[in-house]
């Protein structure tokens, strides 16, 4: 519902004056260019609550060359998302961290959000994620991925994820039986 | 066959659609999407590809549970597989270690074990559920005190606790405390510095005497008596919400409306010259609820009565609580006592969470509505 919102105000915004802002520029590995809350950035990101400390922002737009531009926008969009759902409440309170809370389950905007992706822009999600130290957000797309494995068999898994089997019979055999603790009930 | 290193893959480097990107994660990432498996199915994960032969083992959670990942293990089923898996995976840290099982005949030890399997992996949340083989059962859990500096959350449910076990003055950084159906009743204290958060849901406490609860840092209180005394609780000036519900309780004089009949050997009473029993907790929140779920309704709220009497106004001043939810059947005599003397302190509304329509304005100015 809300999915082009991140992105339009990210190209409204742009066009505003630099100076004082509370916004950041970032740079797809392809040129695009993103604006994001300099708040949400740095509570949910370290790498760039790291750069906006040490100053490190190019006001043009700050190079993130490993990250693509889908997957830029996902993230400028989850980050925009995050602001709009958290409670005043809950952001005065001084004892929120996004990046050492303990895990929590996904909430429904969360699951939504990650669902809508297709199987290479989750993965290019996590990597971004983990490229930019966004626990959160790494969290809810490693949760997402656990999703797809759970309850399936490892054929259905290796299908999902396009995972080539390189043991041979007898290898696996012997992993059975090594692990006969774990396949108790097979 | 050599563990997997970890591959730093740059998405330029990853295959095109259509290939294994899962194969192309770094390991710490992989080792992240296990944790939240059931701990089975994590294992199990072995036999996909040479790549994920040792992946289990460094998993970041572990998750002991059905295999739906939600209902609890059967004890009987999964004892000897939590045995092989704790010896196995060696002592590579774990953030979370959820424990939910069921069964008639748990056995308390290999649950200690588990237990201190998970300390000894610098566990930060811990999650012990136990779903005993009948409705009621709850497991006696002798376990010494808990000792870990990285333990910040820990949530329990189904145990007895024996005397110190609830003494946290070992785990410096725990912040969360959530006990569900748990029994008190051999329980000397509750006890941390550091506990910001507690919740006690469905719990019986010492029929004889009050455990005090020691939590000067908290920030939020919620608990349910349904049976024994109601806990001591000592000074929480942090405390910001507190939402107290005693229900099922014997904790209460029947013969006297204010707490204190005369008797001194009525256990129900509190004599005005004891200390307050909830207050002295509560007294600091911002956002109060307090309520009571016996058919005498009102008359358990006399447990605050040693200092509710109005003719006698406490020491314990609430300066910063700004909302009190009354919920009673009816407004009576009682209630209006209670109103009264809420309005000696700057409370400016009162909501009565009755059915009764009423405006009612106490000659000090106290506003009271009820819906």
């Amino acid at each position: 519902m809300e999915v082009d919102k991140g992105k339009g105000e990210a190209e409204e915004t742009r066009k505003v004056a630099e100076a004082d802002r509370d916004t950041v520029t970032l740079k797809s590995s392809d040129g695009k260019l993103f604006e994001v809350s300099k708040e949400a950035a740095a509570r949910l990101s370290t790498v760039l609550a790291g750069m906006i400390a040490g100053g490190s922002i190019d006001d043009n737009g700050t190079d993130l060359k490993q990250i693509g531009s889908e997957a830029l926008e996902n993230v400028v969009d989850y980050c925009n998302k995050h602001a709009n759902s958290i409670p005043s409440a809950a952001l005065i309170s001084s004892s929120i961290s996004f990046n050492t809370a303990p895990f929590k389950e996904p909430e429904e905007w969360e699951r939504k959000f990650v669902d809508r992706l297709s199987h290479d822009a989750l993965f290019d999600l996590v990597e971004a994620a983990n490229f930019l130290g966004m626990e959160r957000l790494l969290d809810v797309t490693c949760h997402k991925i656990s999703e797809m494995m759970k309850g399936k068999s490892p054929d259905q898994i290796r299908e999902v994820f396009n995972i080539k089997n390189d043991y041979t019979k007898e290898e696996l055999e012997e992993i059975r039986q090594e692990l006969a603790w774990a396949f108790y009930d097979d | 066959m050599p563990e997997g290193k970890s591959h730093k893959a740059s998405p330029a480097a990853a295959p095109l659609s259509g290939g294994d990107r899962s194969g192309a994660l770094p390991d710490e990432i992989l080792h992240r999407v296990l944790s939240f498996l059931p701990a089975q199915q994590a294992v199990r994960t072995c036999v996909l590809a040479r790549h994920w032969l040792h992946l289990w083992k460094h998993a970041t959670g572990l998750r002991v549970v059905g295999a739906d990942g939600k209902e609890p293990a059967l004890f009987e089923e999964i004892r000897e597989f939590v045995d092989s898996l704790i010896i196995l995976r060696g002592s590579s840290p774990i953030e979370r270690f959820e424990v939910k099982v069921a069964g008639a005949a748990i056995d308390v030890r290999n649950l200690r074990l588990w237990v201190r399997h998970g300390m000894m992996c610098n566990v930060q949340v811990l999650r012990l559920k136990v779903h005993g083989g009948y409705a009621s059962q709850m497991l006696p859990f002798k376990n010494p005190s808990l000792a870990s500096s990285h333990l910040t959350k820990l949530e329990l449910r189904g145990l007895v606790f024996n005397n110190d076990f609830l003494d946290f003055s070992r785990c410096p950084a725990i912040q969360h405390l959530i006990l569900k159906d748990c029994s008190f009743r051999n329980a000397e204290r509750i006890s941390s510095q550091s506990l910001k958060h507690l919740t006690i849901k469905r719990s019986e406490f010492n029929l004889s005497s009050r455990i005090p609860i020691h939590a000067p840092n908290l920030a939020s209180l919620e608990l349910q008596v349904e049976g024994g005394r109601t806990p001591m609780l000592e000074r929480m000036p942090l405390l910001v919400s507190a939402d107290v519900l005693i229900s099922g309780s014997c904790d209460y004089c029947l013969r006297s409306d204010n707490g204190d009949c005369g008797d001194e050997s009525c256990k129900g009473c509190i004599p005005n010259d004891t200390l307050s029993v909830l207050l002295h907790g509560i007294s600091e929140a911002e956002t109060l609820s307090l309520g009571s779920g016996t058919i005498t309704g009102f008359k358990v709220n006399v447990k605050m009565s040693g200092r509710f009497n109005p003719k006698k106004l406490p020491s314990t001043m609430p300066p910063h609580l700004k909302i009190v939810q009354v919920r009673c059947g009816k407004v009576d005599k009682r209630v209006l006592e209670v109103l009264e003397y809420l309005s000696k302190f700057n409370i400016s509304m009162v909501s009565l969470g009755n059915t009764l329509t009423l405006s009612i304005f106490l000659s000090s100015g106290l506003r009271c509505c009820g819906n």
